[in-house]
């Protein structure tokens, strides 16, 4: 056996138990969802095949795949650019080298890590109408206390807020970007007279773009697939008010026992996603600037 | 073959005799049955019948018969038989004999038991850790394997556990979920195990309390842990408040909603911010399960028919319920909203914050407070009364039916019943035991009036749930919500009833 075929096989040993996880873990799955997604089952039962049946009732019958959509989509195009902006000036102050910063990095970042179902508990307690931290704070600015989750109006923007606490990821990355901005960019539009404002503007904002970008799209397919707080916080109230799409997909898996129905549901949700992300692809060409040119 | 025959007389000595030739014949038969994997003999009985038949031929009958016992040991019966036919007369002697053989010892088994509480719990845990010490020292051969999780994942786990061949073989269940888990087939029909259990008495459960274990006519589970929804008062805020005590009002038949509204108006107090400071009562129920209380109360429905039907919440005696209790909340202020109810109720019972509590009778959260227990206030049709019944059922797949059964049958005995009120306090479902769990009540639980729970054990109904419990539930309540909030109650129950007779489409078939 000669080296080179030596090589090949050695390569695909290596390569073969990633292989074997996306076939068996990713791919089937999928496949299944897909093949479920034209059938009814109870998940202990016989399935049975449906055609296209789940995914006109989705359209024409399911009220609430319409009343999550709708929320999900409040929830996604009002948060993730506001955590993307927020994201990016939390980011600033924290890329300059002052004494200490890693601290404030490193707390800014903690709460991204932090289980979901303990950062909802904490957040019921924050909302908590009479003694929680969120209606003390703006007591201290004579703001009247707010009902926050459970209040119908008020509960998707608890939720948006809620959102900002998890930022330290989409930080990291900001932080990251800044840093690999050249200095004498900023060294020669201070030359040509540009303060801080517009050295932002016209330097770090483009340089960073693709970052920005980034952020933009996991937050986005992110977003669309909020589920534990949802969960474990309201349970999709008040008034349906934080049902997400996540969240009727599941109650229609695990509690109406429509397993076919939630696969047709999911793969809405993916062919939703993939549209959209699309969409900021092809919304991309006007304002990433790559420093080599990508085709 | 039946043989004419013809009568003689027989003198002594010939008895004798053939009875001496009958005892040889028996004695062999004896022998032969010794033969056989007999080990112990206990009883030889021999009878001795004299015949009369006519005289053609010997013949000699052996019957065998090994009858099984169930629990300690297996009987051996041998008979011989045999007919010895001589000119005039036969002599049939019939030897019986008992053999005891011991039985193998039973194999060794694990038995998976599931619940959503733990064994540490107060209450909870105390009992069914009594119940699996119990169990195992009557079955020593079964070893019990005790698992649970949060409510909240419990039935979800359940499922794909069941989906996966792993489910527990006894497990408890919600009773408001339980009919779609048996639909789906994840439980397996005790009907006969029920029926051979002599000692069980499952007429003495209240009716009622087994409806939503009846699935399309077979018993899938008996019910479990259950209590009754009833209104609890903190005695001293009412005295406080100027309240008269409900069950005096009751008992004078001026307890109704005019004389509810009434004292939880007296009740409440705000600050000058208009901030609550203390409440007339919890949330008044305006969910799936809680409505159907004031419905009932206002002589409407939610279906019309139980656990079928169509949604009728819709017609004017079911919106009044609806606008009533909402009011409650959104004009007269008297009731918690969601925000102020965000406590546990019973803990704001307790601590004077609300006057009354619309909801479950548990004692044991309320022990050792000035806390009462009256009927729920009579409305403009009726004074209706709920209870809810959760369930122990069988996983369909278990392999051990009769030893899950066993351990089911044990912890819902009379005593196992009357012991969930004692170490629980939640109610019993048997209607022997309610006059009992009164009693223990008063003296355990400080409760003045506990024959009132005993009343709604006994009238009560159980929800109008189906299968499809959790997507009704799910699109009434946030409509309920959105009702509290100021919408029109005919308008959006309206809008309702096109979605929820959807949802039962199927089972109108």
């Amino acid at each position: 056996m000669s080296l080179r075929q030596r090589e090949e096989i050695a390569a695909y040993l290596l390569v073969a138990p990633w292989v074997l996880g996306l076939l068996l873990f990713t791919a089937f799955p999928m496949g299944a969802s897909l093949a479920l997604s034209f059938s009814e089952w109870n998940f202990l039962g016989d399935i049975k095949f449906v055609g296209l049946d789940n995914y006109r009732a989705m359209f024409t019958r399911d009220r609430d795949f319409v009343v999550s959509l709708g929320n999900t989509a409040y929830y996604t195009f009002i948060g993730v650019p506001l955590h993307t902006a927020f994201a990016l000036l939390l980011a600033l102050p924290l890329s300059s080298k002052l004494k200490g910063i890693r601290y404030f990095r490193t707390a800014w970042y903690v709460p991204s890590v932090t289980p979901a179902v303990a950062s909802a508990i904490l957040w019921i307690l924050i909302y908590h109408p009479d003694f929680g931290l969120a209606n003390t704070l703006l007591g201290l600015v004579k703001v009247p206390p707010q009902g926050w989750i459970f209040d119908s109006t008020m509960a998707k923007p608890a939720f948006i807020i809620m959102s900002m606490w998890s930022v330290g990821g989409q930080m990291i990355i900001f932080l990251a970007g800044l840093q690999g901005v050249p200095q004498e960019l900023y060294d020669a539009a201070s030359i040509d007279g540009a303060g801080r404002l517009r050295q932002f503007r016209h330097v770090t904002l483009p340089l960073i773009s693709p970052i920005t970008f980034f952020n933009l799209v996991i937050g986005l397919i992110g977003s669309f697939q909020i589920f534990t707080a949802a969960y474990i916080m309201t349970n999709g109230g008040p008034a349906n008010q934080t049902l997400f799409y996540v969240l009727h997909l599941y109650r229609n898996a695990f509690e109406y026992l429509k397993f076919g129905y939630a696969s047709t549901l999911a793969w809405g949700l993916f062919v939703i996603i993939l549209f959209f992300t699309g969409l900021q692809f092809l919304g991309a060409k006007r304002w990433v600037y790559y420093e080599v040119k990508v085709d | 073959m039946k043989m004419p025959f013809k009568k003689r007389s027989i003198g002594r000595r010939t008895l004798l005799r053939y009875s001496v030739a009958g005892g040889a014949a028996a004695s062999f038969a004896a022998a032969l049955g010794g033969c056989g994997e007999t080990q112990v003999v206990t009883e030889t009985k021999i009878q001795e019948v004299v015949k009369e038949v006519p005289v053609q031929k010997v013949v000699t009958k052996i019957v065998k018969e090994e009858v099984p016992v169930e629990i300690e040991k297996v009987v051996t019966k041998t008979v011989k038989e045999v007919v010895v036919e001589v000119q005039e007369k036969v002599v049939t002697k019939v030897v019986e004999k008992v053999v005891e053989v011991e039985k193998p010892k039973p194999q060794a088994l694990t038995l998976v038991f599931s619940t959503w509480w733990p064994l540490e719990m107060v209450g909870h845990g105390v009992y069914t850790q009594k119940y699996i010490d119990v169990y195992q020292a009557k079955y020593p051969h079964v070893t019990i394997e005790y698992r649970n999780w949060p409510f909240g994942e419990y039935h979800t786990k359940l499922l794909t556990q069941a989906a996966a061949g792993t489910a527990p073989d006894v497990f408890a269940y919600s009773g408001i979920f339980f009919p779609k888990f048996v639909k789906a087939g994840g439980a397996y029909p005790i009907d006969e195990l029920v029926r051979t259990d002599a000692e069980f008495e499952i007429e003495d459960f209240v009716e009622q309390s087994l409806r939503l274990s009846v699935v399309d006519g077979r018993l899938w589970g008996i019910p479990h842990i259950g209590n009754a929804w009833a209104v609890l008062y903190n005695q001293q805020v009412l005295e406080e408040a100027g309240v008269e005590d409900i069950n005096e009002m009751d008992a004078a038949g001026r307890w109704n909603w005019e004389t509810h509204l009434e004292a939880l108006q007296k009740i409440t107090t705000r600050d000058d911010a208009g901030k609550a400071e203390r409440i007339g009562m919890n949330d008044p129920g305006l969910n799936v399960l809680g409505i159907h209380s004031w419905a009932w109360q206002n002589g409407g429905n939610l279906l019309n028919q139980p656990g079928l039907g169509e949604f009728v919440l819709n017609e004017p005696a079911g919106v009044a319920a609806v606008e009533w209790a909402a009011d409650l909340v959104r004009n007269h202020q008297v009731a918690a909203s969601p925000a102020d109810a965000f406590g546990n109720s019973y803990a704001e019972l307790n601590n004077g914050r609300f006057g009354l509590i619309y909801g479950w009778a548990i004692y044991s959260r309320v022990k050792g407070f000035p806390v009462d227990v009256a009927h729920p206030p009579s409305g403009p049709a009726a004074q209706t009364t709920v209870f809810h019944p959760n369930t122990l059922g069988i996983a369909a797949k278990t392999k051990f039916p009769e030893e899950s059964w066993n351990l089911i049958a044990l912890q819902l005995s009379k005593q196992g019943d009357l012991d969930q009120t004692k170490i629980m306090g939640v109610i019993s479902r048997r209607k022997s035991n309610l006059l009992k769990m009164a009693e223990v009540v008063k003296g355990q639980f400080g409760i003045g009036h506990p024959e009132v729970v005993a009343q709604v054990i006994e009238n009560g109904r159980t929800f109008d749930v189906t299968e499809f419990q959790q997507e009704i539930g799910n699109a009434i309540t946030p409509v309920l919500q959105q009702i509290r909030e100021g919408d029109d109650a005919q308008t959006k129950l309206d809008e309702l009833k096109p979605v929820v007779d959807d949802i039962l489409a199927p089972r109108r078939g």
